[in-house]
């Protein structure tokens, strides 16, 4: 396996803080900002309306110095939302998106004493601001923006309801009505706007963790297999070469011995000696990746499994046949792993007993031992039960430990196969 | 000699196929006609030659799996008189199960760590020309142990009949026993007896027979 390759493989998988990763999170930050200047301008086209509005009904009905205050903190407003829809980036968009949100405020509270019949649409700009910035916020963040909220909404019912002011004077109901019905309507469009962009990033951010999701498991899967495939290879190369070639010698120095009595002491020896070397090689190779479970499948390979365990093992495989290889190796190392450590914790006369099962979708794994138990939630993760749950996690099952003081332990995993992928049998 | 014994000897290992020769050079009654080193040239050979025994290694390409046992099966399907000798580097019960789940005339088990002596060889190869079986005792020792550490039967065994029950499933005959353990030939009777009742086993004469009724009950 390349560097490169594994080292591309991590950058996907968690570089950079953001949750999916660098890359995205540029896209995200670009998309933030056209969130928020679209807000800002959509924003600004309603207050230049109310602008219009109010100037010519402040030229032709109210006629009072108020309507040009009124449309004075109007232009501030307008101004403020250029301000900000022009600077805004994606390093500043909190404040910048701060500080249209406290233009809006201001509005509204300025507003609030002198055009009090207009109270429902003063609402809407700070509400908006909430919905604006709430995806740019952490959690704490958003719950201070709320009270926030809050208060500028309570000073400016309060500035509306008890203040009547000289424009509310001069208007007629008629056409205070008209401005309301309008303005409420327009603020639908920003309203709308944002909604629907929460919208399409809740579902962009959902296909890409899906996307995500499907990478990781897959490469996961190609880690585990070429693991598997070296180990294998590994299996291959010591069986069929060197311990293959120390048997043939020890055939012949065999030979030699029941040829030659005189020298059969010596010989003896040696092949003692070379003996313990295949036996050293043998076991080796076995533990890297044993041929029988290729050749034959798990209940053949485990019960050789059971058989070199020190404790006492039962085996019960009805109704499991063959599956795709790296189903089998998972099960077969989950197993020898469960067994390693029964054999370190559950004392020397424990008795392990492996349930495999065939419902039909999927393979489903027991490996239970009488031992004194432990409590799951002290203990930790150990290195054993890490690796049998990312083994298992490689084809996609689940590892439950069972066990509390003294009342031994169960390791169970379920491993779909799909139904459809028929057990293999293979030649 | 025209009654020579005609092999054929398959092994992927040039080493291993060299031991396997250097010894069999040592048997008289025996000549090798071919070697092989996977599983279709010994199928070929095996046509070709028409040899009496097989001798073959388990683990041959193409798979590096299981052919020799699957070519023992083969052969012996497609030519009852041919007999095959497995030779093995594992001590695995279920490779010779597997050999042996159609009927164990015919047919051996024997492990290359154990393979060296002429007159050994000879005679398993003798056994298996003749329609008779012989298994190596280790693999004995892995059923006999398994079947213990599952039933209680074989526990009701005498350490000597255990030994019987080795050799037997080795191919001996009750001469061959009784050299074998120093025992004169009525007491191996008598052990067999005493065993065959214990395992609710029924006598039988033939040596052959008797490796198969032994196996396929610790098999079982």
């Amino acid at each position: 396996m390349s560097e490169p390759r594994a080292a591309d493989e991590v950058a996907t998988a968690g570089g950079g803080d953001h949750p999916l990763g660098q890359k995205h999170a540029v896209e995200d930050a670009e998309a933030i900002v056209r969130r928020m200047r679209a807000f800002m301008r959509s924003n600004q086209a309603i207050a230049a309306a109310v602008f219009v509005i109010g100037g010519v009904v402040g030229a032709l009905v109210v006629r009072t110095w108020v309507a040009f205050v009124f449309l004075g903190v109007i232009v501030l407003n307008i101004l403020a939302m250029e301000i900000c829809a022009r600077r805004i980036n994606t390093a500043n968009a909190i404040q910048v998106g701060l500080v249209a949100t406290l233009a809006n405020w201001a509005l509204c509270i300025a507003l609030a004493p002198m055009v009090s019949f207009a109270l429902p649409v003063l609402l809407f700009p700070i509400l908006i601001t909430l919905l604006a910035m709430s995806p740019l916020l952490d959690r704490r963040q958003v719950m201070r923006f709320i009270v926030g909220a809050a208060l500028a909404i309570t000073v400016t019912a309060t500035l509306a309801l008890s203040i009547e002011g000289p424009i509310d004077e001069e208007i007629p109901d008629n056409l205070g009505h008209v401005i309301v019905v309008f303005c409420l309507a327009a603020f639908t469009v920003p309203t709308g706007f944002l909604a629907w962009d929460t919208h399409v990033r809740n579902e962009v951010a959902m296909e890409r963790l899906a996307g995500i999701n499907t990478e990781l498991r897959s490469s996961r899967r190609r880690l585990v297999e070429v693991a598997d495939d070296e180990r294998r290879q590994l299996e291959r190369n010591l069986h069929d070469g060197a311990q293959q070639q120390l048997v043939g010698v020890a055939m012949r120095l065999r030979l030699l011995g029941v040829q030659h009595e005189a020298t059969s002491g010596d010989v003896d020896q040696l092949l003692g000696d070379l003996q313990s070397a295949i036996d050293e090689l043998r076991d080796l190779a076995h533990g890297l990746y044993p041929p029988l479970l290729e050749a034959r499948g798990l209940p053949e390979a485990l019960g050789v499994a059971a058989r070199r365990s020190p404790l006492t093992v039962t085996i019960d495989a009805d109704g499991v046949e063959r599956y795709e290889p790296q189903i089998e190796t998972a099960v077969y190392f989950c197993t020898l792993e469960a067994l390693q450590n029964a054999t370190k914790y559950a004392g020397a006369d424990a008795a392990i007993a492996v349930n495999l099962g065939d419902d039909g979708l999927s393979l489903s794994l027991a490996i239970s031992d009488d031992g004194p138990g432990f409590d799951p939630a002290s203990a930790g993760t150990g290195r054993g039960l890490r690796n049998m749950t990312d083994r298992v996690a490689a084809v996609d099952g689940d590892l439950a430990v069972d066990s509390s003081p003294g009342t031994g332990t169960t390791i169970r995993t379920v491993i779909p196969h799909g139904g459809a992928s028929t057990p293999i049998e293979r030649a | 000699m025209a009654d020579n014994i005609r092999v054929v000897v398959a092994d992927d290992t040039l080493l291993v196929r060299q031991g396997v020769l250097a010894i069999l050079a040592h048997v008289p009654e025996v000549d090798v006609v071919a070697e092989c080193d996977d599983h279709p040239s010994l199928l070929t050979a095996v046509e070709e030659h028409e040899p009496d025994v097989v001798l073959t290694d388990v683990c041959m390409p193409p798979s590096m799996t299981d052919e020799g046992i699957q070519a023992a099966l083969t052969i012996r399907g497609e030519r009852p008189q041919t007999g095959v000798v497995v030779l093995s580097q594992f001590a695995q019960p279920e490779y010779v199960i597997r050999l042996f789940e159609n009927g164990s005339d015919s047919l051996g088990y024997l492990l290359k760590d154990r393979l060296g002596d002429p007159a050994e060889l000879g005679r398993a190869i003798s056994a298996v020309a003749t329609g008779g079986s012989v298994v190596d005792s280790q693999i004995v020792d892995v059923l006999v142990n398994a079947r213990t550490a599952s039933q209680s039967t074989l526990d009701r065994l005498t350490p000597r009949e255990r030994e019987v029950l080795s050799l037997m499933a080795e191919g001996l005959n009750n001469a061959g026993i009784a050299e074998e353990l120093v025992l004169s030939e009525k007491a191996v009777a008598k052990h067999i007896n005493s065993m065959f009742s214990k395992l609710d086993l029924s006598e039988i004469d033939q040596s052959h027979k008797r490796v198969k009724a032994v196996l396929t009950w610790l098999a079982g």
